[in-house]
């Protein structure tokens, strides 16, 4: 019973360093070039991987890697530099020019002295090197025609072979030079070997008149039990070409399905006859090609692949970045909850020496929404402290830090999205302040979550205080002294009206005056006084730790002092003293008559906005009479300690 | 464990995945570095895992229409068989840990890479979820240390921990039981002959 011969084709398959590879070559030595490349493809066995023809990095090398179960293929790398010329490139005519250059080196006997020129190949492809996109098509030109048929179902190996024949036509192959092995011709000798020869020792023998069987052999890439693989196609035409009385007769061909001792069993042989109806074809020139791939919805078309995954520098480094943070809560914390991290969106008011140091310790936490609000300008003596800052950013005058510091974030992890904003604070008791500047504040500290106050004045930090309080945002405080630091996170209520006040103070709770211009009241030395160089990163350090373990607790910045979250403590301040290498956790209540988060500023704040904030800007005196402070007053050391500065003049962080 | 002893106990794996055919192969690259020797071992799966990227309306740049009249009628329809998946594993020295290290790799015939999510679930539907959920908690993904592209990786910090543990047992090659502990959990079976100890795997 016969049936059509139908050939299976070969599935492309790329691995991907044969993208990095072609990446680079398009990079750094073709350019805009469109040149044509010789390629090196391997197929194989169905035992390994059926049907596929694959390419990978070594493609590009002069010879072919020597893999011993792997079939050599030539192949063409042609890639195209725009979509437009990958599309309107004419594929009909280039299967044409690649199918009669395969003819061409069958006519000549170039496929005789090397048959991998048989498996030929090419590939059609445009990069998007900026997307990291590929579109890519395949192609394994053959003449469409002739076609054959099956002289009944084809054999098992071990039906037509002894065990020991099978056992020497292994070795036999094996020892074939390498570019012979994937096709040759099988001998059969006597009952228990067989001899394996070469393609063009095959043809010769078939002109023999001496009485032996003989076999055309061909390492098969299909697994299907009727149809062998694409490489017999172009053997065939090998055939029709020097003995053409052959397929007129029947040929019979081994389709050798494994090329070791134990998968060499699954082989197959076909007896294949020309078809009658086929047309004759007597002119090789005439004859059309067949041979492109087709795409994954089985249409003729190319194929697409996105590889921005592994490709794209910024993607890589997101996924190292949140990877480091997941393995600490596989192996660690499970209930670690990092998506609140990487959602939060962080002020930071000062972008000096804390500024810098509590944006690296975000962005190691996979905080990456961070806006810097400064109004200094890089100088001299900033870039050995300030760890987002280099020498060259203090040159003419210098660069704002805001925007310097946000420019570094993105320059460090690309995945940054940092904004650097340049404003001065309004503070109380400065004639300068003014309003508009604190309308931004106010907008900024609505739209983001959390709020660092990392000034050096007291000043500074009151209207932030009061704005941060009034949108119930989380707000931490980070001063520094010589060599004594503290870190405060300002109490939220729990009640959202805000009547009821904080159950936890805030930065001012502590200290009854009303903050007045401490710069002013200073003295040169007290404005130049530097901190201990590792007052500032610890004090960074601590804020940033102690709003991650903040946001972990289910109450965020209500959460009491005295409670814990999966990382422990969420202590209300810490101070530490560097002298004595001590640190304390005190935790102080909100105060009722605090001129920046009790009620009653609150609600003035609410009232009169702008009216009240000129007034304080004015005199400060404004606050204690509102909050019934005037007959309280003392006056507290404390107050000053924690406002030293880093900066070489009275700047505006620390 | 030391280089010169990783070295050895790899020349004996391979031996016996020589004599059964396993698939495995040394790689040494000429560099000094320590890493430029490891074992290697290549499989072909099928995908039977639903995977992302494959989005069809992408599969064509802008709107080409297809061509038709390539048809061939001696041409078989493969597009029935299922797509595979190329698994490489690579059993590399860890110099800073004293131990060896698995590195692995899974793509489709696109060239992309599995990614994480894809590769668990395949996992999941092949083996006991227990034995993966243990192991997959070490895995990360970076450079290839010789290679340089994305790789996933078995991190060895528990590695000597069960190499001390095993290490009594001298007559079947650690890397053996470290590589049938560990590898079952990304895919990898290591086939009961290389747990034999080498006297009596000779005779
Ligand atoms: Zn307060």
């Amino acid at each position: 019973m016969a049936s059509n011969l139908l050939f299976s084709p070969f599935v492309s398959s790329i691995e991907p360093s044969f993208w990095h590879k072609a990446a680079q070559l398009k990079l750094e030595t073709d350019m805009l070039q469109e040149v044509p490349r010789s390629v090196w493809g391997y197929y194989s066995s169905p035992d390994v991987q059926p049907f596929s023809l694959s390419v990978d990095y070594s493609a590009f090398n002069v010879d072919p890697e020597n893999e011993s179960n792997r079939q050599i293929a030539c192949g063409v790398y042609l890639n195209k530099n725009t979509i437009e010329s990958f599309k309107a490139c004419d594929k009909k005519e280039l299967l044409k020019t690649y199918g009669e250059e395969l003819l061409k080196n069958v006519h000549s006997g170039a496929v005789l002295d090397n048959p991998s020129l048989l498996s030929s190949f090419f590939v059609l492809t445009f990069a998007d090197l900026k997307k990291f996109n590929f579109y890519y098509w395949f192609a394994f030109p053959s003449p469409a025609l002739p076609a054959y048929r099956n002289h009944g179902k084809p054999d098992n190996l071990p039906e037509i072979l002894s065990d020991s024949q099978m056992r020497s036509l292994v070795n036999g192959h094996s020892v074939l030079p390498k570019r012979q092995r994937g096709f040759f011709g099988v001998k059969v000798n006597d009952t228990d070997s067989v001899e394996v020869i070469t393609l063009k020792q095959y043809l010769d023998l078939t002109k023999s008149n001496e009485d032996f069987k003989l076999y055309l052999g061909f390492v098969d890439s299909s697994s299907y039990p009727e149809s062998p693989g694409w490489p017999l196609r172009n053997l065939l035409i090998v055939i029709k070409h020097y003995c053409p009385s052959l397929l007129e007769k029947g040929i019979d061909v081994i389709a050798l399905r494994g090329v070791n001792i134990h998968s060499v069993v699954n082989s197959l042989v076909f007896q294949i006859k020309l078809q009658e109806s086929s047309p004759k074809i007597t002119d090789d020139s005439a004859s059309s090609f067949v041979g492109w791939e087709k795409n994954n919805r089985g249409k003729y078309g190319p194929k697409f692949v996105d590889l921005s995954g592994i490709m794209d520098p910024t993607k890589l480094a997101e996924r190292a970045v949140s990877l480091n943070l997941k393995l600490m809560k596989w192996r660690l914390l499970p209930s670690l909850d990092l998506d609140v991290l990487k959602s939060i969106k962080v002020l930071l008011l000062g972008a000096g020496t804390l500024g810098c140091a509590v944006a690296r310790n975000l962005m190691a936490w996979g905080i990456h929404r961070i806006t810097f609000v400064d109004s200094g300008r890089v100088s001299y003596s900033n870039p050995v402290r300030q760890s987002l800052f280099l020498h060259k950013h203090c040159a003419d005058k210098g660069e704002l830090k805001a925007k310097a510091a946000a420019n570094a974030l993105v320059e460090i992890y690309p995945g940054s999205e940092s904004e650097g904003i340049e404003l001065s604070i309004p503070m109380p008791n400065h004639t300068t302040s003014d309003l508009k500047s604190a309308e931004v504040l106010d907008s900024l500290i609505s739209s983001h979550d959390v709020v660092f106050l990392l000034t050096d004045s007291r000043e500074s930090r009151w209207l932030p205080t009061l704005l941060a309080a009034g949108k119930r945002k989380i707000a931490i405080t980070a001063a520094l002294g010589f060599d004594s630091y503290l870190v405060l996170r300002h109490g939220i209520p729990l009640e959202a009206d805000g009547e009821g006040g904080a159950k936890l103070g805030c930065y001012f709770c502590n200290d009854i005056t009303a903050p007045g211009n401490s710069q002013a009241d200073r003295t040169l030395d007290q404005q130049c006084t530097v901190t201990r160089p590792g007052v500032s990163s610890i004090a960074a350090s601590l804020a940033v730790e102690l709003l991650v373990s903040l946001l972990q607790h289910p109450l965020k910045g209500c959460a009491d002092s005295k409670e814990d979250c999966c990382l422990g403590f969420v202590p209300h301040s810490i101070r530490g003293f560097l002298a004595q290498f001590q640190q304390m956790l005190p935790s102080t209540p909100a105060f009722s008559q605090c001129i920046a988060c009790s009620p009653a500023v609150l609600q003035e704040y609410r009232k009169r906005g702008n009216d009240f904030l000129q007034e304080v800007f004015k005199n400060s005196k404004h606050l204690e009479e509102l909050t019934g402070l005037t007959q309280l007053h003392s006056k507290t050391e404390e107050a000053d300690i924690w406002e030293y500065s880093d900066e070489e003049a009275a700047g505006d962080s620390t | 464990m030391d280089l010169p002893t990783f070295k050895e106990q790899c020349e004996r794996f391979l031996s016996v995945s020589d004599r059964i055919k396993d698939g495995w192969t040394i790689i040494q690259a000429n560099s000094l570095s320590t890493c430029d020797f490891y074992l290697k071992k290549r499989i072909s799966r099928i995908l039977n895992v639903e995977t992302s990227n494959s989005n069809p309306e992408e599969c064509e740049p802008g709107n080409e229409p297809e061509i038709t009249d390539f048809e061939d009628p001696s041409s078989e329809d493969t597009s029935n068989f299922p797509e595979t998946v190329t698994w490489e594993y690579h059993v590399m020295f860890s110099e800073s840990y004293g131990v060896p290290v698995l590195y692995f790799n899974c793509w489709k015939n696109d060239g992309s890479i599995l990614r994480y999510e894809e590769i668990l679930s395949w996992l999941h539907s092949e083996m006991k979820s227990q034995l993966i959920e243990n192991r997959w908690q070490s895995i990360t993904q970076q450079e290839h240390p010789v290679l340089g592209r994305p790789f996933y990786m078995l991190h060895p910090c528990k590695t000597a921990e069960y190499l001390n543990l095993i290490q009594k047992e001298s007559s079947v090659n650690p890397l053996v039981s470290w590589l049938s502990s560990f590898g079952g959990a990304i895919g990898l079976n290591i086939p009961l002959n290389y747990g034999v100890s080498p006297l009596v795997g000779e005779q």
